[in-house]
Order: C-alpha cells, then sequence, then structure tokens
C-alpha cells in the first residue's frame, strides 16, 4: 500500500508540476507575493533531485536501480544484500532478467534478478517493480513465478538483483 | 402483627412464582453441529489467498456477493489453485505440500472438497511438477463436462498434468513444449499460449490421452504488444487485452485457435489510459460486455491497479459506459444474473477487500473487507 500510495502520489506530481501549480497560483497572487516563492521552488527541485539519487542508490527501497523489474521480498531488508541470499537461504541457480537503467553512471545492465529460497517468505520490503517485465507465458520474463528451479526446495523466501553485464 | 406476617408471606409467594417462571424461560442446551452449503449461487464470489507472508497455507474464501457475508473456507497448500465442478457439487484445490512444511519432500494433490459440508474427500496425487506462481487463472482447467482436472506444470520444462475426475487417478502427462497455461475450449481440448504469441492445441482422448497437438503461427506479437495471461473467457471466445490497450479477440470454437480483428480500448481523448492489474478484464455473456480495469500510466505500468473500470460492447466494440472505482482494483469479476454484481479487489498486499459495485450502473454496494492476501476471484 504504500508503493501505491507512492505511486499514486509521484502520478499526481507528474502531473501537476510545482512550476505549474506555482504559475498558476502567481497568476491569481500580486508578484510582490510570488517572486519570493521561485527560489523555494528552486531549493525544494534540487531537495527532490537529491532524493530521487539517494533512492537510486538505497537498496532496501523499490526504487534501487538494479530494481528495475524485481518483484518479492528484498533480501537485503530479510538479512541479505541487493545480490546476496540471508544466511540460511539458498541461492537459486535460476532467474528471470531485466535491464536496468544505471544512474550513476549512465549505463544499461543486464540484471538477474535470482530468488532466495528454502525458507518462508521473508514478509519484508515488498516491492513490484515491472520494467520489462512479460506474462507469464514468456517464461525467462516472468516475475510472476517462484524462480527457484534447481534449489533444494521451491519455498520462495526473497529476491535479489545481481548484475550481469553492461548491455 | 397479623398483617405484617401475612405481607412477608404474600412476597415470599410472589418471589418464588417469579423464580419458577424464570426456570422455566432459561435457555436449552446448545447441541453443536457443523453447518452446511447450498449449492452455489451466481452471485457467490471464491478468493485464493496466498496467506502471505507465511504463504505455505493458502485459503478460500467463500463470500455471498450479494450479502456481503462470508459462507465458509476452504485450505489448501502452497500457492494453490482452485477450480470448481460445473453442476457445483464439489470443488477442487489444486495444492503443492512439503513434507515438513518448508522443507522435505514436495507432493503435489488434487484436493476434492464436497460443495455442501465443504469437507474434504480426497486426493489425488499428481507429478510433483505444477506451476508455482502467484496464482493465475489459467494454472489449470476442466472440462466443461467436469471429467478432466487439466494443471500446467512448469519446471521450467512445460507440460500438463491431466487429472480423471471419474476414475479419481491421474491420467497422464503431455508436453506442451514452450507453451503454458490452459484456456479449455472444449470436453476434450484446450491450448495453451506459447513464448511467440502462438497456440498450441491439443485434443484428448476418452482416457486423458492426447489424441493429436498442432501448434499455428503468432496470433498476436508479444515483442511489439504483449497480451495479458489472463484473457476474459466467452463462450467459445477469448478477449485478451494487449499492454498498449488493444483487445485481441482469438476464436477457440474450431479446432484451432483463430484471431478476430484487434480493437482499441481508447478513443479520442483518452491518451494516457491504459489497461492494468492481474484480472484485469471480465466478461458478461448475457450482455456480452467486456468490463477493463484502467489506469492513467505509461509503459510498463501492466500492473497498476485499475482507478476506474470502462466497459464495452463487445458486437459495436464502443465504450459504453466508464467509473471509478472507490479503491485501485487489481482483480475483477462479474456476474450474469440478474442485478448482476461486480466484483473488485485491490492488490493483496499488505491486505485485500472484496468491493462490490453494480454491474450495470457501476454504483458502489459495499464493502467485505480484510479477506487476507487474497489475489484471484473465481465464481461458479
Amino acid at each position: 500500500m504504500d508503493k501505491l500510495v507512492e505511486h499514486l502520489t509521484r502520478g499526481v506530481a507528474q502531473r501537476t508540476s510545482r512550476r505549474s501549480f506555482l504559475a498558476r497560483l502567481g497568476q491569481t497572487l500580486v508578484g510582490a507575493i510570488a517572486i519570493p516563492l521561485l527560489p523555494v521552488d528552486r531549493v525544494a527541485s534540487r531537495a527532490h533531485a537529491a532524493e530521487k539519487a539517494a533512492a537510486a542508490n538505497n537498496d532496501t527501497g523499490c526504487e534501487y536501480w538494479k530494481y528495475c523489474a524485481i518483484d518479492g521480498f528484498l533480501c537485503s531488508c530479510c538479512g541479505g544484500a541487493s545480490h546476496d541470499c540471508p544466511p540460511g537461504a539458498t541461492p537459486s541457480p535460476t532467474s528471470w532478467v531485466g535491464t536496468c537503467h544505471n544512474p550513476n553512471d549512465g549505463r544499461d545492465y543486464i540484471v538477474s534478478y535470482r530468488d532466495c529460497c528454502g525458507k518462508a517468505p521473508c514478509g519484508k520490503c515488498f516491492c513490484a517493480n515491472t520494467e520489462g517485465e512479460m506474462p507469464v507465458y514468456r517464461v525467462p520474463l516472468n516475475s510472476d513465478l517462484v524462480w527457484c528451479f534447481g534449489a533444494p526446495t521451491m519455498v520462495y523466501h526473497c529476491s535479489t538483483a545481481e548484475i550481469v553485464a553492461v548491455k | 402483627m397479623t398483617k405484617r406476617i401475612g405481607l412477608t408471606l404474600a412476597a415470599c409467594l410472589c418471589a418464588l412464582i417469579c423464580c419458577a417462571s424464570f426456570a422455566r424461560a432459561q435457555l436449552p442446551p446448545d447441541h453443536m453441529k457443523s453447518l452446511t452449503l447450498p449449492l452455489a449461487s451466481p452471485d457467490w464470489v471464491f478468493t485464493i489467498d496466498l496467506q502471505w507472508p507465511v504463504g505455505l497455507i493458502s485459503k478460500v474464501w467463500i463470500i455471498n456477493g450479494r450479502t456481503r457475508k462470508m459462507l465458509g473456507q476452504l485450505s489448501g497448500g502452497y500457492l494453490s489453485n482452485l477450480e470448481i465442478a460445473p453442476d457445483h457439487r464439489h470443488f477442487y484445490m489444486i495444492d503443492t505440500y512439503y513434507s515438513r512444511g518448508w522443507r522435505g519432500t514436495r507432493t503435489d494433490v488434487v484436493s476434492i472438497f464436497d460443495a455442501r459440508t465443504l469437507d474434504y474427500q480426497g486426493e489425488i496425487v499428481i507429478p510433483p511438477k505444477r506451476i508455482l506462481v502467484v496464482p493465475k487463472r489459467y494454472d489449470s482447467g476442466l472440462t466443461p463436462d467436469g471429467r478432466f482436472l487439466l494443471v500446467a506444470n512448469l519446471t521450467p520444462a512445460t507440460s500438463v498434468s491431466v487429472v480423471d475426475l471419474k476414475a479419481r487417478k491421474f491420467a497422464g502427462e503431455i508436453q506442451t513444449a514452450g507453451c503454458t497455461e490452459i484456456l479449455v475450449s472444449a470436453n476434450r481440448r484446450f491450448s495453451s499460449i506459447c513464448a511467440d504469441g502462438s497456440f498450441m492445441t491439443v485434443t484428448l482422448d476418452d482416457s486423458g490421452k492426447a489424441k493429436s497437438k498442432t501448434q499455428g503461427k503468432p496470433l498476436f506479437n508479444p515483442n511489439q504488444d504483449p497480451a495479458f495471461d489472463q484473457p476474459a473467457i466467452a463462450p467459445g471466445k477469448a478477449y485478451f487485452v494487449t499492454y498498449h490497450g488493444m483487445v485481441l479477440p482469438v476464436a477457440l470454437s474450431g479446432a484451432e485457435p483463430v484471431a478476430e480483428p484487434e480493437w482499441p480500448l481508447l478513443g479520442p481523448g483518452d491518451k494516457g489510459w491504459l489497461p492494468g492489474g492481474w484480472q484485469a478484464v471480465a466478461y458478461q455473456q448475457k450482455t456480452g460486455l467486456l468490463y477493463v480495469l484502467m489506469h492513467k500510466g505509461g509503459a510498463w505500468t501492466h500492473k497498476e491497479p485499475g482507478s476506474e473500470v470502462w466497459v464495452f460492447d463487445t458486437k459495436t466494440k464502443k465504450r459504453v459506459r466508464r467509473f471509478k472505482l472507490k479503491e485501485p482494483g487489481y482483480c475483477m469479476r462479474v456476474t450474469d444474473d440478474a442485478n448482476p454484481l461486480l466484483f473488485v479487489m485491490p492488490p493483496a498486499l499488505p491486505e485485500a477487500n472484496l468491493d462490490t459495485y453494480s454491474a450495470t450502473n457501476g454504483r458502489f454496494l459495499g464493502a467485505y473487507k480484510h479477506i487476507g492476501s487474497s489475489i484471484l476471484l473465481y465464481g461458479p
């Protein structure tokens, strides 16, 4: 629900930019009042960009750049890391794949989404990102499946994102 | 003095009479029993609850959609599916169990329940390779005559397990290389969707063995515009919606599926709207109306819950209605009875609700709240 609210909020934010809001507000206010708002807006924009950059590098959040197509509980919130399983959970030898843009170096990377298996679902930090995600009849590109094929059990614990190569 | 004694005696007499009448009014002892249900009616709704984050024991909620009252539950296994017998006399859950809960030996079974008592009646063991996925409607299928239950397998090699419900035994496995899901189109025929947008069609003999298997040319291009993997099924036809907002009708009544001309969900002024969700599309047979969950979004927002429902006449291919939802919808089902209902569920996490609307005018009728992490809607 947090993600949904966040997404909806972002949607509203995208459709209603601060600048357009301020422009409309400015039409109803005298210039003397509107002008002092503009520096505040610049500061707010810089803050927003900084927040976005921080989110893109926080591997316990759904906006982490490698997680563009991750679907499940983040192993980095479950005692593991972005590409490591928590203790006692087994990395699946199989995975679905996605392509994510790294804003830090401007490159696109092929990312392998490998599940950690052998424990009941972790339950923390659920993300449902869908960039490049395909229906289940395109098996290698579908994230709804339990990707524990080849692991000792098909019991899903959490999800990781492993860089495979630069695209 | 004599008068006082008389009054005391009268008071005692009154007290005795009162006690006696109270004793007569006491409640009888309770006699506990298990209730039973009538056979399912069209306004009942069944949900598969994953029970995340535990997830190893699924649950089915059975709810009277009109009264919004829970009627009972079924218990199942890991990422279970449900099928309802065409005569409504049995429910089948397709389950996976590990012998020690989260570890041990895997066993896949079809569990059989009596529809009136909800008692477990028995099981049919199937190969331990059924598809383990966040449940989708076409992970399994039932032939219209109720004879064969078909279960999609994915290891990740793809095949279908055939269960003979009459004999209550596993009948065999059919390879469906590169194709998954089960769209049942006749008593002895089903199709699976293949990675390139083609369909593999299998006909069965009366013992459940494959009699023929064909795979035609692609009916759509998943690289350009993927079709959602949970179409709405009409008699002899599947209505797919696509990521980019088209409707793709596929006729299933012949020996092989045939694509009919695509038509758009979006008209002038609808730019930016797309279909999305899990069960994003539903069909009402009586009216020929197609209900679609729609949201405002861009590329790769195919799992975005719908903020509105758009209703299309499949004959004219025109939108006849649209209405806003009280909360965003992820799954949807429409009934076909008098005063039809539209059931809409928000995403399973953190918790699902069953919102009920009039399918005729979109009026919100009420919600049955807190139905766990329900992810899939079924009906009789």
